[in-house]
């Protein structure tokens, strides 16, 4: 655990200040799920969103010009979770889904779920920014580095693998 | 397809449901802020002092310039392999601090030093140089070190080619057994992550997606050797083959040989009983046998495969089904065409641990 370094004063007026609590506030949640989802573990993902969100703050006067800043920080977590950092924690086997900290989900969303993780990363970051994220095609390739062919590509062919699995399960 | 099917996005949304809500504070991010600017005054000092060196060795940096500007020496043919000689058995996932044989506690975390498990049961740790840290890494039989990994670019320099994060280069560095960068360059390329394999005195050999690249050290000139569609990135490669699993096809291990005509052979798939996941793949130096680790019904096992018949030659556990929240790896090293030396390692969260085994 880090010392915190300012007064919780100077922290008041700091958030007041710039507006990024409000984003965070109103984004950190769906952008942790969506992380969630995309990498398959609940903790790296926060550890992601976290990641990310102090990257916003540090450039807040740049990121929240952006059209989609929801859309940056899901980028940036997303990319340093899978940087070579994490890669010994991402080489652990998945944890079984007993162990997981879930609501009791509906037998549709597990179903959902084992279909999401049938599909590669990317197709999954695409499908999640486009999903959970509400962002367009060309959001979601600016959100993601990408091209709007490339996120078309991924996404089709994440929408034919998800339909295929989820018409097979019913 | 640019639409979403609706019962497709009910799906996904209902898949993130089932996570519960996002656990953190905004407390614990404006902390980590503050932690980054920390650092970066730090790097920034750091940075500062390097610049006046650099001014003060100018004169010496243009007299290495004009040695480096010479014409390249074309690479000596690549030396005759002995193929008796055991391989090195490098820990690419080690990421903590170890102890071997009582000896005192090693710490290894790729991003200032790698290390190698020697036969004698030392740890034999190099450093990282060249880049911020080193994905992969191969040590060849002078000592020197064939390195992978990132590099962050200075601000305001950014590369937009692809998926992953703007302003890092992917450097592939050659470093002397002395610690100094022989050879550095940028490989990164747009849309085509890129992992080494393994690399000889000349050639690094390269995975760009699903497909597997010779690298020549000297000139950079890369030549496609196989395309293995559906690969899995658990693969190990070798001058003249190639050993992958096929997403569509997961525990069914597989090797393509590339003889010297360009031509391609392709064994059969072997099957490991009660796999779940494959870990890792080891070729021996000849390409006709291969080591394989899997998670199996019972915990970690590791097989070796006669690759020519497609037959398990030994399958034997070599760790305890991890717990909760652990992170096991487990390392390979042909010692001969018959035996193979390894390593588990285990990260409990709180300790990290060594388990060294010799299969048979």
């Amino acid at each position: 655990m880090v010392v915190p370094t300012t007064s919780a004063g100077d922290a008041s007026a700091r958030r007041d200040a710039d507006g990024f609590e409000a984003f965070y506030r109103a984004n950190v949640d769906r952008v942790y799920r969506a992380l969630a989802v995309t990498l398959r573990r609940d903790d790296l993902a926060h550890e992601a969103v976290d990641e990310a969100m102090a990257r916003a703050y540090a450039r807040w006067p740049v990121v929240g010009e952006l059209e989609s800043p929801a859309g940056w920080v899901f980028r940036v977590g997303f990319n340093w979770a899978t940087s070579w950092r994490r890669k010994l924690r991402r080489e652990r086997p998945p944890v079984e889904d007993d162990a997981h900290p879930h609501h009791g989900p509906p037998d549709g969303a597990i179903v959902a779920r084992d279909a999401l993780a049938m599909l590669p990363a990317p197709q999954r970051a695409v499908l999640t920014c486009r999903i959970l994220l509400d962002l367009s095609t060309a959001e979601t390739a600016a959100a993601l580095g990408l091209t709007e062919g490339t996120v078309k590509s991924r996404l089709s062919r994440g929408l034919a693998t998800l339909r295929s699995a989820l018409s097979t399960e019913e | 397809m640019d639409e979403i099917p609706r019962d497709v996005a009910v799906a996904v949304r209902q898949a993130a449901e089932t996570t519960i809500g996002y656990p953190g504070a905004l407390d614990d991010v404006y902390r980590r802020a503050a932690d980054r600017r920390r650092r970066q005054r730090y790097v920034g000092a750091v940075a500062g002092f390097v610049a006046v060196l650099m001014v003060v060795g100018a004169g010496f940096a243009l007299r290495t310039r004009e040695r480096a500007s010479l014409p390249v020496v074309e690479p000596s043919p690549a030396p005759s392999i002995t193929h008796d000689r055991p391989q090195r058995l490098l820990l690419h996932h080690a990421a903590g601090s170890y102890r071997s044989g009582g000896r005192a506690a090693v710490t290894i975390d790729r991003r200032e030093r790698v290390g190698e498990l020697l036969g004698d049961g030392r740890l034999q740790t190099y450093a990282v140089a060249g880049t911020e840290g080193w994905d992969e890494f191969t040590v060849l039989d002078d000592g020197r070190v064939v390195a992978l990994g990132p590099r962050d670019l200075p601000p305001g320099v950014e590369i937009t080619d692809g998926p992953y994060p703007k302003g890092v280069a992917v450097d592939l560095v050659v470093v002397g057994p002395d610690g100094k960068v022989e050879r550095s360059r940028n490989v990164r390329q747009k849309d085509r992550p890129v992992v080494l394999a393994t690399a000889t005195e000349t050639t690094a050999y390269l995975w760009r997606n699903d497909a597997y690249y010779s690298h020549d050290l000297a000139t950079g000139r890369e030549s496609l050797l196989v395309r293995i569609p559906g690969a899995t990135t658990a693969g190990d490669g070798i001058a003249t083959a190639v050993a992958y699993d096929l997403a569509s096809n997961m525990c069914h291990p597989q090797v393509r040989h590339v003889t010297s005509d360009g031509s391609i052979r392709e064994s059969r798939p072997v099957n490991l009983p009660g796999c779940a996941m494959v870990f890792g793949l080891r070729l021996n130096r000849d390409g006709d046998r291969l080591a394989a680790s899997y998670l199996g019904q019972d915990g970690w096992r590791v097989a070796l495969l006669d690759v020519e018949a497609g037959r398990v030659l030994i399958d034997r556990q070599v760790a305890a089904t991890p717990g909760h929240g652990q992170g096991t790896a487990v390392e390979l090293a042909w010692q001969d065409d018959q035996s193979v030396r390894g390593a588990v390692l285990i990260d409990s969260g709180t300790r990290e641990l060594l388990m060294p085994f010799t299969v048979p």
